[in-house]
Parts: C-alpha cells; sequence; structure tokens
C-alpha cells in the first residue's frame, strides 16, 4: 500500500466566488490556530496551514495520497462553516502536488489577486505561515515550501515590475503630483468635500509627507473628523479664499452641482505664485473645477478621467510582465521539487557513504608516503572498517523510513542538512 | 600615430551612436540589459574620447580647439562629461537619450569634415587662446545640455497638460527637476561665457588695442549672455515659468548653434576658425 505523501490545496477565490459567498467561508486570524489543530487529530494529514483573506480561502494540506482528500477537507469546511452553503461547493479549486505548489506561488506573486501585482498578499501570506508555524502545524514539507514561496514572491517583485505604477484612481493622482513636483513634502494641499476617493488620494498624500494638508466641507463636522483621522486643519468653506493663496495641490470631491472653483477665482492667484505650478485634481462628478482653468499658465487640472486613462495604462504594463513573473514562478517551483527530490533514503544513503569514503580517502593520502606498503594496507582496511560500522546504524534507522513518510522526510532532511550533502546532480 | 588618430576619429561616431542607441533602449523600452551597461559604455567612449583629443594636441602641437570641426568634438565630449556627473548626482537615467542624440550628430560632424595638419596660425598658440576658448567651449556645453533640459521640460509640460500618458510621461522626471536642471545648467553655461567674454575682451586689447570688435560673433556672443543673464534673472527673481524659461533658454541655444555653424560657413572675419 502506497504510505505516501502529497500537497492539497482546497479553496475559492474572486474569479469565482463572489463576495456574497467568500464572506461565509472566511476564517479569523485568531480562530485558525484552533482549526488547524483540529485538522490534525485526523491522522491523513500530517501538516496544514489555511490562507484567508477577503478575497480568498484557501486550505492547504499535506496529507496521504490514499486518502479522499478533498471530500475531507469539504466536510471539514462544512462543519467549521455552518453558514457556508453546501451547493457553493462547485465553486471550490481543487489542486494537487505540483499544481497545488504553483497555485500558492502565484497567489503569493500577486499573479492571482483581483488587482495584478497588489502588494498586500504577500504580506498576507506571510502572517498565514507565521499562523501555522507557531500553530505546529508546518512541518518538513511546508516549512520548506514557506521559504520557497516567499522567495518566489520577493523575486517578482525585485525583478519584474508587475507591482509598479498607480492602478488605483487615488494613486494615480499622486503619481501625477509626482510628475509635477520633485518633492510633495514642502507642498500644502487642500481637500475639498469628503468624498471617498478624495479622502483616499489625501491619505496617500499623507503617507507621502505632504506638508499642511487642509480639508473643507459643507458639513463643518465632518471636515472636522477626517482632519483628525489625516492629521489635517479642518477649515469653514468662507475661509476658503485665504487658503487657496497656500497651497499647491487642490483635491475636488464635493457633490456640489456648479463649479466649486472657476477660472478667475484660479488666475487671481497666480500673482502670488512666483512662477510655481498650481495642480488640481477633480475626482468629483458632475466635476468641482470649471475645465477651461486647464487653459491658465503653469496650472494643471487633471479629472477623473485623466487618471483613469493612466490607471488603465498602468494596467496594460502589469499585464505585459506576467510571463516573465510566471517564469520565476516556473522556476521555483522547480527549485522545491528539486528539494523534494534529494528527500529519499537511497539516494541519502549512497550520498552519505560517498561523502565518508571522500574524507577517509583524503585522510588516507596523507599517510601513504610516510608508511611502508604494508602498514599502509592495514591503514585502508581499518579505517573501511571504522566507516562501515559508523554508518550501519544510521543505514538501518534511515531505511526504516522508505515511505515518504513526513516523520522520515524530517530525518533525511536533518541527514542531508548535517552532513551538507549536495542536491543529486541528475 | 596619423593612423591611430584617424582610427579613433572614425569610431567616435559609432560608439557614441550605439551609446545613444542603449540610452534609448532604455528609455522607451525599459530593457534591463541596456540599464546595466550604457552608463559603462559612455564612460567608456568618454575616455576613448578624451584620450583622442589629447593625443591629436600632443602629435600635432597645438591645442586641439583650432577650427571648428575640433571645437565640435571638444563640445561632444564635454557635454558627455557634464552629462555623466549629472546622471551620477540626479541618479536619473532616462534623460540621458535626449542629450546623446545632439552629441551623436555633433560628433558626427565633427568626424565627417576634420582634417589634421601641423601649421596652426601663431594667434591660436597664445595661452589667451587657451583660456578664451576653454571658456567658451564649457559654456557652450552647459547652455546645450540646458536646451536638452528645456526641451525635456516642454514636452513633458505639453503632455500633462493634455493628457497624454505614454513614454514622455512615465519615463522622464518631474517637471521640477527639469527645470531645475535647466536653470543650474543655464547658470553654470552663462558663467563660463562670462568668463570667456572678458578674457576675449583683454585678448582684444592686448592685439589690437580696443576691447570691442564689431565683429558678428562677438556681437552675436553679447546676444547670447543677454538673454541668458535675462533667463536667470527671470527664473530667480522675477518668477517667470519653467516654461517660460525653457523655451527661452531652447532660443539662447539656437542663437549659439546659428553662430557657430553659419558664420563660420558664411562669414569672413578675423574670429572665424580656419
Amino acid at each position: 500500500m502506497d504510505t505516501s505523501y502529497e500537497i492539497y490545496v482546497l479553496g475559492l477565490n474572486h474569479r469565482f466566488a463572489p463576495v456574497e459567498v467568500r464572506e461565509t467561508l472566511s476564517y479569523e486570524a485568531d480562530e485558525i490556530p484552533r482549526y488547524l489543530q483540529r485538522l490534525l487529530q485526523d491522522d491523513t494529514f500530517a501538516e496544514a496551514f489555511i490562507l484567508s483573506t477577503c478575497n480568498r480561502t484557501e486550505i492547504y494540506v499535506v496529507g496521504k495520497v490514499t486518502a479522499p482528500i478533498q471530500e475531507l477537507l469539504e466536510r471539514f469546511i462544512l462543519e467549521t462553516r455552518p453558514a457556508f452553503v453546501s451547493r457553493h461547493r462547485d465553486l471550490f479549486y481543487f489542486l494537487e502536488g505540483e499544481a497545488a505548489i504553483r497555485h500558492l506561488f502565484r497567489v503569493a506573486a500577486g499573479l492571482d489577486s483581483m488587482v495584478l501585482g497588489e502588494p498586500q498578499i504577500l504580506g498576507q501570506v506571510k502572517e498565514a505561515f507565521q499562523i501555522a508555524t507557531e500553530a505546529g502545524s508546518a512541518g518538513t514539507l511546508l516549512r520548506r515550501l514557506f521559504n520557497f514561496t516567499i522567495i518566489a514572491g520577493k523575486r517578482v517583485r525585485s525583478e519584474t515590475a508587475l507591482g509598479e505604477g498607480a492602478v488605483s484612481v487615488a494613486y494615480a493622482a499622486v503619481e501625477l503630483a509626482h510628475k509635477i513636483f520633485k518633492d510633495l513634502s514642502n507642498l500644502n494641499a487642500l481637500l475639498i468635500g469628503a468624498g471617498e476617493t478624495g479622502e483616499l488620494t489625501a491619505r496617500h498624500l499623507r503617507e507621502k509627507r505632504i506638508g499642511r494638508l487642509y480639508i473643507t466641507n459643507r458639513t463643518f463636522s465632518r471636515a472636522e473628523q477626517l482632519a483628525a483621522v489625516l492629521d489635517g486643519t479642518a477649515i469653514p468653506m468662507r475661509q476658503l479664499p485665504e487658503v487657496l493663496r497656500e497651497v499647491d495641490l487642490i483635491i475636488g470631491s464635493t457633490s456640489s452641482r456648479e463649479f466649486i472653483l472657476t477660472r478667475d477665482q484660479v488666475k487671481a492667484l497666480l500673482p502670488h505664485r512666483a512662477g510655481r505650478p498650481l495642480f488640481l485634481i477633480d475626482i468629483a462628478v458632475p466635476r468641482d473645477f470649471d475645465p477651461e482653468i486647464n487653459r491658465l499658465p503653469n496650472v494643471f487640472l487633471h479629472d477623473i478621467d485623466d487618471l483613469q486613462q493612466i490607471v488603465q495604462r498602468n494596467l496594460e504594463k502589469r499585464r505585459e510582465q506576467v510571463p516573465r513573473a510566471e517564469k520565476i514562478v516556473d522556476q521555483e517551483v522547480q527549485n522545491y521539487l528539486n528539494w523534494r527530490k534529494t528527500l529519499q533514503v537511497t539516494p541519502t544513503i549512497v550520498a552519505l557513504r560517498e561523502k565518508l569514503e571522500a574524507i577517509r580517502q583524503r585522510e588516507l593520502e596523507k599517510y601513504r608516503h610516510r608508511v611502508s606498503p604494508e602498514e599502509f594496507e592495514h591503514l585502508k582496511r581499518v579505517t573501511h572498517g571504522i566507516i562501515n560500522k559508523i554508518l550501519h546504524l544510521p543505514i538501518v534507522q534511515l531505511k526504516k523510513y522508505n515511505n515518504g513518510n513526513p516523520d522520515g522526510l524530517l530525518r533525511i532532511d536533518v541527514v542531508r542538512e548535517l552532513f551538507d550533502l549536495e542536491d543529486d546532480d541528475d | 600615430m596619423d593612423f591611430l588618430i584617424s582610427f579613433l576619429n572614425t569610431v567616435l561616431p559609432i560608439l557614441y551612436f550605439t551609446a545613444t542607441y542603449l540610452y534609448a533602449l532604455y528609455f522607451f523600452r525599459e530593457e534591463e540589459f541596456a540599464a546595466r551597461y550604457m552608463t559603462r559604455f559612455l564612460r567608456f567612449t568618454a575616455g576613448l574620447h578624451f584620450f583622442e583629443v589629447f593625443l591629436r594636441g600632443i602629435y600635432y602641437r597645438h591645442y586641439p580647439l583650432a577650427n571648428l570641426y575640433e571645437a565640435a568634438t571638444v563640445l561632444a565630449l564635454a557635454i558627455t562629461l557634464i552629462y555623466l556627473y549629472i546622471e551620477y548626482r540626479i541618479q536619473v537615467k532616462t534623460t540621458g537619450y535626449f542629450i546623446l542624440v545632439f552629441v551623436f550628430f555633433l560628433q558626427l560632424f565633427s568626424s565627417a569634415f576634420i582634417s589634421f595638419g601641423r601649421g596652426i596660425p601663431e594667434i591660436l598658440q597664445s595661452p589667451f587662446f587657451i583660456f578664451h576658448t576653454t571658456a567658451a567651449i564649457l559654456g557652450y556645453s552647459a547652455l546645450a545640455i540646458s536646451a536638452m533640459y528645456g526641451i525635456m521640460y516642454l514636452l513633458l509640460f505639453h503632455d500633462i497638460k493634455s493628457s497624454r500618458f505614454g513614454v514622455i510621461y512615465s519615463r522622464l522626471p518631474s517637471l521640477e527637476v527639469l527645470s531645475e536642471m535647466n536653470i543650474k545648467a543655464a547658470i553654470l553655461g552663462f558663467s563660463f561665457l562670462t568668463v570667456a567674454i572678458l578674457l576675449g575682451g583683454v585678448w582684444s586689447y592686448m592685439l589690437f588695442d580696443k576691447l570691442f570688435n564689431p565683429d558678428p560673433k562677438i556681437i552675436i556672443a553679447l546676444i547670447t549672455w543677454l538673454v541668458y543673464g535675462l533667463v536667470i534673472l527671470g527664473s530667480k527673481k522675477l518668477g517667470w515659468t519653467g516654461k517660460r524659461v525653457a523655451f527661452l533658454s531652447l532660443m539662447g541655444f539656437g542663437i549659439i548653434l546659428f553662430s557657430m555653424i553659419a558664420m563660420n560657413l558664411f562669414l569672413n572675419s578675423f574670429h572665424v576658425f580656419r
């Protein structure tokens, strides 16, 4: 009977499952250890971890190849997530072996994300690894898998442009600001209105260490509220004319039906600016700023369509990076599989024997010309005997585990590491 | 030796073309391979170029700025060296393409028409000549660089204003950086030009007993000097916008190009390179 183990994943993600389904199947970080332990009570499973984010829930296990893994995992989900409706099982994907490993690497690299190449997922994957490691549910196979996953994720970040360029309207506005100004930290910004995207843009500007951030809104309390969150200064609408003179960057995000700023209002600001550019971002629909403002010298006005255009372009550029990213994923999958191939009893025994034999030969050479030929023959025989005696017990022990059992893999891995045995070069 | 010098003279435009091509690959296609080698390649080219100019000076026994074509090749070298310094300082490599296109054509022009020989007029052996022309060449190369950054500024300005987010938008540094380089290079060039004009005046006084000659080239140099003086004053004190400064610095450089080429070809005055 085959007693070896393999890596499996069962899960669902944003591609097929709508948010109503995904939310019935999410696991909170603090409850995951309990569920991992519950999984491992079944001795079908040797190792496990759960990755649960708002876009996906995936259960990875190292399980016996002879067991009905998919069924067991589905039953586990139905038992632990009663809100999950049984017929949504159609939305699951179930992958095994190399396919499961590749899937994890692609997820970590951001290739499977809703926004291609987004950076948070690698952190979420690391957190899932951390939880599993602390809960003691990660053994030899998974721990090494974690290392390779993180390497794959980091390599895709640093060696491709998969994560580059703004892909949200708010970030596109900041990116555009960086094309006009060298350094945002000595500029002041003004947010008019409290629309969601406007707030997000202001938040990004704050992260980029913008100088002063003024916030104004028709409902003053809302401006105060936002100012507290964003470390800004709330001002009443009637103070707008004075503040306008102090700012270099204006974000419009109100629900007003009329223009908040007209061409003449902005034109009046220019004499105070001494050649410094003024950047207006109009995120509101209907628009807050008169489009004619863009005709003024050294004033840049961009609306939501312009920003969308930047986002689309950057997304296209990210998509062009996918083949390079997939190649890196393939390489790391191969590296992991190569490592796994070394975890076999017979090649390890052969390598161990060769290692010791090489040491023996090196030491013998030192004495070849110091002793008589007869004495040298004796030395050879004695050392040969010693090596054999030393090897006997470890070999017997290793052979006991010639079945792919996770405990055995751990021992093989330890032996390989202790004696620094190279990977097979086949 | 003749062979070595004319060989290097032939190779230089090819090397500058290759460097320009590498910088173009980096600018337009973000080619990793180009990014890795282009700066090293340009440094190597500049080193070889310096060696060639040095060799020419030693071998033909004159300060290698004796005619228009020698001036062009030294100008190309000086622009390259100043550019390499800027690249090192601001750690931005995307602007190199714009600078090097100009350098390549300058070197091509020089290599095609340059002729070697001894027998430089005695007047061109004076130390005044050396300092006057060196200051002028350094000034002109800084002004050329200023003009190139001016062009980049105007291109990016136009693209941002009209919401065209293409390769210019995604690859060039910010308008503020471009404008800064535009003005800094103009100030540097203006300073060297001032020195060159002063030295020229003194030299002229010693030779002809008068500070000022009503020579077309001198008149144009003075106009250029005034234009750049205005550019600097405008940007530092009068709050001119980056666009106006960029535009005027381009105009100033247009005048220089005109004085360097047209006058040497069509006018006959004591001030023309032979």
